[in-house]
């Protein structure tokens, strides 16, 4: 079984929490798809009591009344109003709060529509008087961690700038930029296991092909994955019309990965079927009248392959997840729902709103690639 | 194969042509895939294709249909000039202002990115060294080397973006720390030191390294030798996975750190140079395939005989 002593129990505490992580985002993912079918991209309504003393004010030039002059302009001045935007319970406008006459222990404040135009702002059209207690602030986002919502859920890693969920956002990028490991998963899979079988067990008999296919495997391996991925953009470009761009480039990309990366299991499947050859169960089987495919996949396979299987296709389930990251860095065809989208928005928001969603998403992101090379360690374990 | 056929006999008794092995596999790959990159810049151009298929011209007219394999005709006589140019080392012009020979473009640009790939090695590998001296204690196996190796695994990005915010670290500020970013981002220190471990147990355990120790010699002096060509060819064939990262790092160093990566990217999908991609791009899997075949050769031949 697992040899655990070889293992290093950093590698075990990662491969632990990065399994916590990973069942509450399924579960996460689960209840908004499948029973709630709420969309990810929903801003979050959070609205709280206006507190006056946090009120901040600019001066609007366009509505001044005396522009020539805006610098001696009184507080009382139309272009002097809320920086923010502010809702009542009862209606769906946003208003801004006047200058005129506020002070932060004023119980009736006069607000106007904020969507007016300039001239009418200019002369405070639709402007009334109102209680403080009747206004509410809707413009909180991005809240923090653990936040309470109105309707008492909690958001456990609150929301960003537009008020969407940040952990339903990245659990929702999460299973979609896995849609695209697993078609990684599936051409590398195919594509390394046949021809690992080729050159492992048909070496001999097909002598020329097996050849052939391994030069093939090797120029493949020789040439820089991201040297691949590049000449398969600027192909993809060329061939692939527009409109059939935004849907297909994507997968394409990944199953290129897939076959591109496919050198090295067949490598390993191949030293494997060559060590195995000529062992006594595989001379027995023959001389029972086994066919080559059942010794093949009923007994070499499984119970001397399958490590070697999980350990690679554990790796290229992390060069999956960073193709798309850099996939969305590169910006020739991005994916708005991929998680590589997720952390460079991440960081593009760093400078107006803090390392707060940049962290949580390098974190996630780190955990579910620890967790792959984690598990390649426990294998490798098996294996010995 | 018939090995009594004299002539046979004597090719496989040269051993100069074995040594060569590499360079020769190597340029068979970069002529098979150069012939791929050409149809893809045949197929770029939306016009009529003049004498030099670099040039783009442009035409209102509509261009009559050929067949393929008069189009493959036309692609085979446009590879084969550009052939014949390169072993005339003429790979033309890059820029006409200032006037810039493609071969000193890409041939500068490819020495910026050696000595990244070059310095990452060095650092990656003295690492290694301190992990391996250091790992036979376990306790701080367990606390410091692994939790250190971990920071590995995130996306060279991330690095670079840390660096870069949180230590207001310039990328292209120094050759060092672009190599130390190299080296740290998308898993290639972990891989690489968990390899030179492995090997180094492997080649520790032997009988002849457990004979010597026992016969009271040094079993690094007696393991030297095959450690060495080991460190050689696993670093040889870990060229390949830093070549993608230092892509990523010259793109996302926005122009300070001009490899043979930002080349490429800027030349085939910024502003768009289609010789200089072209160039660059079959230069970059030469080198790459020359060192994965040299790290194969290494393995098979001189490793086996040990």
């Amino acid at each position: 079984m697992f040899n655990t002593n070889k293992v290093p129990k950093f590698s075990i505490i990662l491969i632990s929490i990065a399994l916590i992580m990973f069942v509450f985002i399924s579960i996460n993912y689960i209840s908004n798809h499948l029973f709630s079918n709420i969309d990810s991209d929903e801003r979050i309504e959070y609205c709280q009591r206006i507190k006056m003393d946090k009120v901040k004010f600019i001066h609007d030039d366009a509505t001044c009344n005396i522009p020539n002059n805006s610098n001696v302009c009184q507080y009382s001045c139309p272009g002097w109003h809320s920086y923010k935007k502010y809702n009542r319970s009862d209606d769906e406008m946003e208003y801004y709060i006047s200058r005129t006459d506020f002070t932060s222990s004023s119980k009736n404040i006069i607000i106007v529509p904020a969507h007016a135009s300039v001239t009418d702002l200019q002369n405070m059209v639709g402007s009334l008087p109102i209680s403080t207690d009747s206004l509410l602030d809707c413009n909180l986002h991005p809240l923090p961690p653990l936040t309470r919502t109105n309707d008492n859920s909690t958001l456990l890693l609150g929301t960003d700038i537009e008020g969407r969920d940040i952990f339903r956002l990245l659990s929702s990028s999460i299973f979609h930029s896995l849609q695209f490991a697993f078609l990684t998963l599936i051409a590398f899979f195919i594509s390394g296991i046949s021809s690992g079988i080729l050159l492992g067990y048909y070496s001999n008999q097909y002598f020329v092909i097996s050849s052939i296919a391994n030069y093939i495997n090797k120029s493949l391996e020789s040439v820089p994955l991201l040297l691949w991925i590049l000449i398969s953009l600027y192909a993809l470009k060329l061939f692939l019309p527009p409109e059939l761009q935004h849907d297909f480039a994507w997968p394409i990309l990944f199953i290129i990965l897939g076959q591109v990366s496919s050198p090295a299991l067949s490598k390993m499947i191949r030293l494997k079927f060559i060590k195995l050859a000529d062992d006594e169960f595989v001379v027995a089987l023959k001389m029972l009248g086994l066919s080559n495919s059942k010794i093949i996949f009923n007994h070499i396979i499984p119970y001397y392959c399958l490590p070697i299987i999980f350990s690679q296709c554990a790796y290229i389930f992390a060069q999956a997840l960073f193709l798309d990251i850099t996939l969305t860095y590169l910006n020739v065809f991005f994916n708005e729902q991929s998680i590589g989208y997720r952390f460079l928005e991440a960081k593009n928001t760093i400078s107006d709103y803090g390392y707060g969603y940049f962290i949580i998403t390098s974190i996630i992101i780190f955990f579910i690639i620890a967790f792959m090379f984690s598990l390649i360690r426990l294998i490798d374990s098996y294996n010995e | 194969m018939n090995i009594n056929i004299p002539i046979l006999r004597n090719i496989n008794n040269i051993r100069i042509l074995n040594y060569l092995s590499p360079l020769f596999k190597s340029l068979l790959t970069v002529a098979i895939i150069s012939y791929l990159l050409m149809c893809l810049v045949y197929f770029s151009h939306i016009g009529p294709i003049g004498n030099d298929i670099f040039q783009q011209k442009f035409s209102y007219q509509e261009l009559p249909n050929k067949s393929f394999i008069t189009v493959q005709g036309e692609i085979i006589i446009h590879y084969i000039n550009w052939i014949n140019s390169a072993l005339h080392l003429d790979f033309g012009q890059a820029y006409s202002y200032p006037p810039t020979s493609v071969l000193s473009l890409v041939g500068s640009k490819i020495f910026i990115s050696s000595k990244l790939i070059f310095f990452s090695l060095l650092i990656a590998l003295a690492l290694s060294i301190i992990i391996i001296i250091l790992r036979k204690y376990k306790l701080i196996n367990e606390i410091i080397i692994e939790p250190l190796l971990s920071i590995s695994f995130t996306h060279i990005l991330v690095t670079i973006i840390v660096c870069k915010i949180i230590f207001d670290i310039k990328i292209g500020s120094s050759m060092f720390t672009a190599s130390l970013i190299l080296c740290l981002g998308s898993g290639f220190l972990s891989d690489f030191s968990y390899l030179l471990y492995k090997e180094y147990e492997n080649i520790m355990s032997k009988d002849y390294a457990i004979f010597a120790e026992f016969s009271g010699f040094s079993k690094l002096l007696f393991t030297l030798k095959e450690m060495t060509i080991s460190l050689i060819s696993i670093s040889t064939s870990r060229i390949p996975i830093l070549f993608g990262g230092m892509i990523i790092l010259e793109i996302a160093s926005q122009g300070s750190l001009e490899g043979v990566g930002y080349l490429i990217w800027d030349s085939g999908f910024v502003n768009q140079n289609l010789r200089v991609f072209y160039s660059a791009t079959v230069f970059s899997i030469f080198i790459t395939s020359f060192f994965f075949f040299l790290a194969d050769f290494i393995d098979r031949k001189i490793l086996l005989k040990n």
